[in-house]
């Protein structure tokens, strides 16, 4: 479990999340979501370890800010926003950068978890390229799959593992979202759990268990996707008129924006 | 697959051209680094003969390699003199410059995310050579009481303290959040290169004619006045900052990807640059004091590695102390040799290729660099 108390994180002076609290849980997909400066990265930044947050952050039940960074690097994977590098790496020396950190269980299997996890994001055969030469939606996949070697087993030593997942699909094709997406899935499924940060709704629909909605540095509303994906939520986060619709087959919720208009 | 799980036959076929270039194909460059880092050792060593043997008294490698093993009347004792105490600490002492200059160009570079960043350029040379200059023309008076301290230590001591402020200040400059600005970092390396120049400027001002002589020389970059004495100074200081490189490699290698990538993938970020900034501020100090403003070399070595065996900080940091040590033995041949009897400075040398090659790296990263 990943629970967050009252968590507060200022910067520079400004109180940018304001006393947020919600509980993630192993085997399920978290989705935070909410319009852009809500606070959401900062709520992930936090969790991850990488901001010092006033309240209680734990992962597991151990308090992050006691944690060693080798100590985190273990029990969660962290994919960041878009990042750029001036050094000419190739792919495979990016993603073999996830073995030499974090836990690696199976070192006699380094070879096997590396091409599993280029697999798993549909970049097989991409060992060679310079990763400065791909397009930023294949960069963005190399670092999860980075992310997926650092974190290559759901549930390591009996206790879930977590991918916290800062905008995954933000500069992918429809097809590849729907892959990493699914990737996501299949880590909750196998015991590990996931807190993404999304600003696809209908993606979050589809794949979240929960969803934690955040306005202005607070949280908004918190639980399943049919509790919190309603027209008068949407109207008061987002401030414009949504209208949540059901496909009648089997009554996933989706977002149609063309009542905004 | 680990080396040990070889059949002698896979072992020998490991290094052969097809299979590297089938591995740099995939992606994998660890066996042709290690094969460079091999080849560099061999080249040091053919450097560090062929320097004691060139010049103007001309024993041939054989009979020194001879007199090592032992064979005392190998050599007769005016070539003993000129090779053991005179071209011996001279090789040996620009082995350790060059080597120390390249690694801690590589480290900056790997710090700040940024292959333009050289303790030269950025004016970390000069804040060392500040130190340097301090105890040159201060250390007959009021700093008199260091040197009576650290002895024969006080000047690389006092270079490593002028680098090490100059490294620290540049990086609280340069670096907000963790990402660091390389226009920044260039021009605020220019304004510490201004102010550690005026007050080098002030002190030489004050120097009386020995001093002067002695700083103009040392200014220019020079391993003429290599001694015993003076590898004794600075060895130490550059040994230490090449322990500590093995433990840094991976978290250089994970800083390149963000600082706050490093923290996810479990490196002490904090402990890291701290690390680096004084191996950067020792390696430079310790070079500066001994051998003056030798330029590039920190910027050209790790750069052309980097073409051959990738910026993988596990092979580039050992393979830039060994290319950047024989390039600087090379270069002080010629230096010696090429207006022989007299003597260029090397740093003209140095600068006289660096700066071609530089300029050459700005034109062809010019899209990149996005100042």
């Amino acid at each position: 479990m990943i629970e967050l108390s009252n968590v507060s994180v200022d910067l520079s002076g400004k109180t940018i999340v304001h006393g947020v609290s919600f509980t993630a849980r192993a085997g399920e997909l978290t989705a935070i979501a909410g319009p852009n400066g809500s606070g959401k990265t900062t709520t992930m930044k936090a969790v991850s370890g990488e901001l010092a947050a006033k309240g209680s952050v734990r992962i597991n039940g151990a308090e992050v800010r006691d944690m060693a960074p080798w100590k985190l690097a273990a029990v969660r994977g962290v994919l960041p926003q878009a990042s750029s590098i001036s050094f000419p790496f190739t792919v495979r020396e990016i993603v073999r950068m996830g073995l030499t950190t974090g836990v690696n269980l199976h070192p006699e299997k380094a070879e096997e978890t590396a091409a599993r996890a280029l697999g798993a994001v549909d970049l097989h055969g991409f060992e060679g390229r310079f990763y400065q030469e791909l397009s930023g939606g294949e960069q963005q996949r190399v670092q999860l799959a980075r992310v997926l070697c650092q974190i290559a087993e759901p549930v390591a030593h009996g206790k879930p593992c977590w991918l916290l997942l800062d905008e995954p699909v933000s500069s992918l094709d429809i097809s590849h979202q729907l892959t990493i997406m699914r990737l996501a899935r299949q880590f909750c499924e196998a015991g590990g759990g996931v807190i993404a940060v999304m600003h696809d709704l209908n993606l979050t629909a589809l794949f979240a268990d929960q969803i934690v909605l955040m306005k202005s540095g607070r949280l908004a509303a918190s639980g399943s996707v049919r509790d919190v994906l309603t027209d008068e939520q949407m109207q008061s986060v987002f401030g414009c008129p949504l209208r949540i619709n059901q496909v009648p087959a089997d009554g996933t919720p989706f977002v149609l924006a063309h009542s905004a208009i | 697959m680990a080396v040990h799980d070889m059949t002698a036959g896979e072992k020998r076929s490991m290094f052969s051209i097809t299979a590297l270039r089938k591995q740099q194909q995939a992606g994998d460059r660890a066996r042709l680094a290690i094969l460079v880092i091999a080849l560099l050792v061999v080249g040091s060593v053919f450097s560090l003969l062929f320097s004691v043997t060139t010049g103007a008294s001309d024993a041939s490698m054989f009979d020194v390699l001879a007199n090592l093993g032992g064979q005392a009347d190998a050599l007769n004792i005016r070539d003993r003199i000129i090779i053991f105490d005179i071209r011996m600490p001279r090789a040996i002492l620009g082995f350790l410059v060059g080597g120390s200059l390249a690694v801690s160009g590589a480290v900056m570079q790997g710090l700040f995310r940024n292959p333009l960043a050289d303790p030269g350029l950025v004016g970390v040379s000069s804040g060392a050579g500040f130190g340097a200059v301090v105890m040159i023309v201060l250390g007959g008076t009021i700093a008199m009481p260091f040197f009576t301290l650290f002895g024969i230590y006080a000047l690389p001591l006092a270079a490593f303290g002028g680098g090490l402020a100059t490294t620290l200040l540049l990086y609280r400059v340069a670096t907000s959040n963790g990402q660091t600005s390389i226009a920044t970092m260039l021009l605020a390396g220019i304004a510490l290169g201004a102010l550690t120049g005026a007050l080098t400027g002030l002190l030489t001002y004050m120097a009386n004619d020995q001093q002067l002589r002695d700083l103009t020389f040392w200014g220019m970059g020079s391993l003429s006045g290599a001694t015993w004495m003076k590898i004794a100074a600075a060895a130490p200081i550059i040994l230490l900052s090449y322990i500590v490189l093995p433990f840094m490699a991976r978290g250089l290698n994970a800083i390149t990807l963000g600082e706050a990538a490093a923290f996810h993938m479990g490196v002490p970020v904090q402990r890291l640059k701290n690390i680096a900034i004084v191996t950067v501020a020792a390696a430079t100090g310790a070079s500066v004091a001994v051998s003056g403003g030798i330029g590039f070399v920190g910027i050209v070595v790790p750069h052309v590695l980097r073409m051959v065996i990738g910026p993988d900080h596990r092979y580039l940091l050992p393979a830039s102390a060994l290319l950047g040590g024989s390039l600087l033995i090379f270069a002080d041949v010629l230096a010696r040799t090429v207006v022989a009897p007299a003597e260029l400075p090397i740093g003209i040398i140095t600068a006289a290729v660096g700066g071609p090659f530089f300029l050459w790296i700005l034109l062809r990263q010019r899209s990149r660099l996005a100042l």
